[in-house]
């Protein structure tokens, strides 16, 4: 496994299944991340005025508001337009990783997840984002 | 006259009719699909997460005889999880949903990562496992690459599990000017020729087939995939000796200017 600072990641999970909050908040927790839970995409949006995530970690078939609108609320709000956020869903038929990457998503993880590569994959979405932004970016996301 | 042209009329609205019918009727299918692979999959995630958790010892030490339930767990969710995604793929198969994509591919490219894939399952058991490309296929061929490699990637994992000893192997050649051949060749145990008709048809795997953790949707899913891209499957098998299936598919090769032209498309 890739050296990585998980103790330094702050992350927001977003699923409206508790078991599914559970499992991924325990293997965060047992690398070292810090982790704060919302089980609907409102509760989601009230924590951010308080918390500054790493990344969120968004379900996108919820009641109420959808993972789609908690998105486009995330980018269309200043505070937290530039949080890379990842889709963990089990929406994962042909087309939905296609559609959750054009709607701007950093990312996608399909459900289920594999817990033993979860860290993995996530670090990697992480470092594709930090390369691809330019330099002037980059700074601004490391002073944060 | 006139009553002639109302019944043309008539007619024409009962069939546009039909037709919306037809198609309100296939999306609700789709949806319906795609409705359920997400309701299936959602409690599976907590299954295979919670036993993952629990064999990494994200919670705390298990005895020998707790950790062998909990691998015996995993894999029959991953089991489940197969037959899901196999059921839903038949079933969009049936639904019409199945798209082609056919687009320029490199066959070289894709039957290199199926033995990397494969190779670990094959050595585990002791075969040799070979690939053979025949030099006068076209380097750049027409088709889905994704649902060409699904086909071989069933039959070659098929062949490894159903073969003790021996060899596994892939032939991937042209036939004539216009088609190509892929054939899984295995020394394994063999279907009896009473099954060989069925073995096609949806859980009408061959005894052993259960013994062996297969869903027995597999070779299903490689006859309707071969028909849906305009080809056919052969078998041919002899219990005790092993079996040789054979997938041909229409082959178009793709010329360079083509395939240039195609990327930038992409």
């Amino acid at each position: 496994m890739k050296v990585r600072n998980v103790k330094d990641w702050v992350v927001l999970l977003v699923d409206d299944t508790p078991d599914n909050l559970i499992v991924a908040e325990t293997t965060l927790n047992y690398h070292g991340a810090a982790v704060y839970t919302a089980s609907s995409g409102s509760e989601a949006l009230r924590l951010l005025n308080d918390i500054q995530p790493t990344v969120i970690l968004l379900d996108i078939r919820m009641p109420g508001m959808d993972g789609w609108k908690v998105f486009e609320n995330l980018r269309a709000n200043p505070q937290t337009a530039s949080i890379p956020v990842i889709a963990v869903t089990a929406y994962a038929m042909d087309r939905d990783r296609d559609e959750v990457l054009a709607r701007g998503f950093d990312g996608y993880i399909a459900k289920p997840f594999d817990v033993m590569a979860f860290i993995d994959t996530i670090g990697d979405i992480l470092d594709e984002r930090v390369d691809c932004q330019p330099a002037d970016q980059q700074q601004g996301a490391q002073t944060l | 006259m006139q009553g002639q042209n109302v019944a043309l009329v008539k007619a024409n609205l009962e069939l546009a009719v039909a037709r919306r019918q037809a198609e309100e009727s296939t999306r609700l299918k789709s949806e319906f699909l795609a409705t359920m692979s997400h309701e299936l999959r959602t409690p599976l995630n907590a299954v295979i997460g919670y036993s993952q958790l629990q064999l990494a010892g994200m919670a705390g030490e298990l005895s020998a005889e707790q950790h062998t339930f909990q691998e015996r767990i995993l894999a029959n969710a991953q089991h489940l999880l197969q037959l899901i995604n196999e059921v839903l793929d038949l079933s969009k198969i049936e639904a019409g949903r199945l798209e082609i994509h056919e687009r320029p591919f490199a066959v070289r490219d894709m039957v290199a990562e199926i033995m990397t894939q494969n190779r670990v399952l094959a050595e585990a058991k002791g075969l040799s496992f070979e690939a053979h490309l025949d030099p006068d296929l076209p380097p750049q061929m027409m088709g889905d690459r994704g649902r060409i490699k699904q086909i071989i990637i069933n039959l070659v994992s098929n062949a490894i599990k159903f073969t003790d000893q021996g060899s596994v192997n892939l032939q991937v050649s042209s036939e004539e000017a216009r088609q190509w051949r892929i054939c899984v060749q295995d020394t394994g145990i063999g279907i009896p020729a009473h099954t060989q008709e069925t073995i096609f048809d949806e859980f009408r795997q061959a005894e052993e087939g259960h013994h062996r953790g297969g869903t027995g949707l597999g070779l299903a899913i490689v006859r309707k995939l071969a028909l849906a891209m305009g080809g056919s499957v052969h078998l041919k098998s002899e219990v005790g000796s092993g079996s040789v299936f054979t997938v041909t598919l229409p082959l178009v090769p793709v010329d360079d200017n083509v395939l240039v032209e195609g990327e930038h498309n992409v």
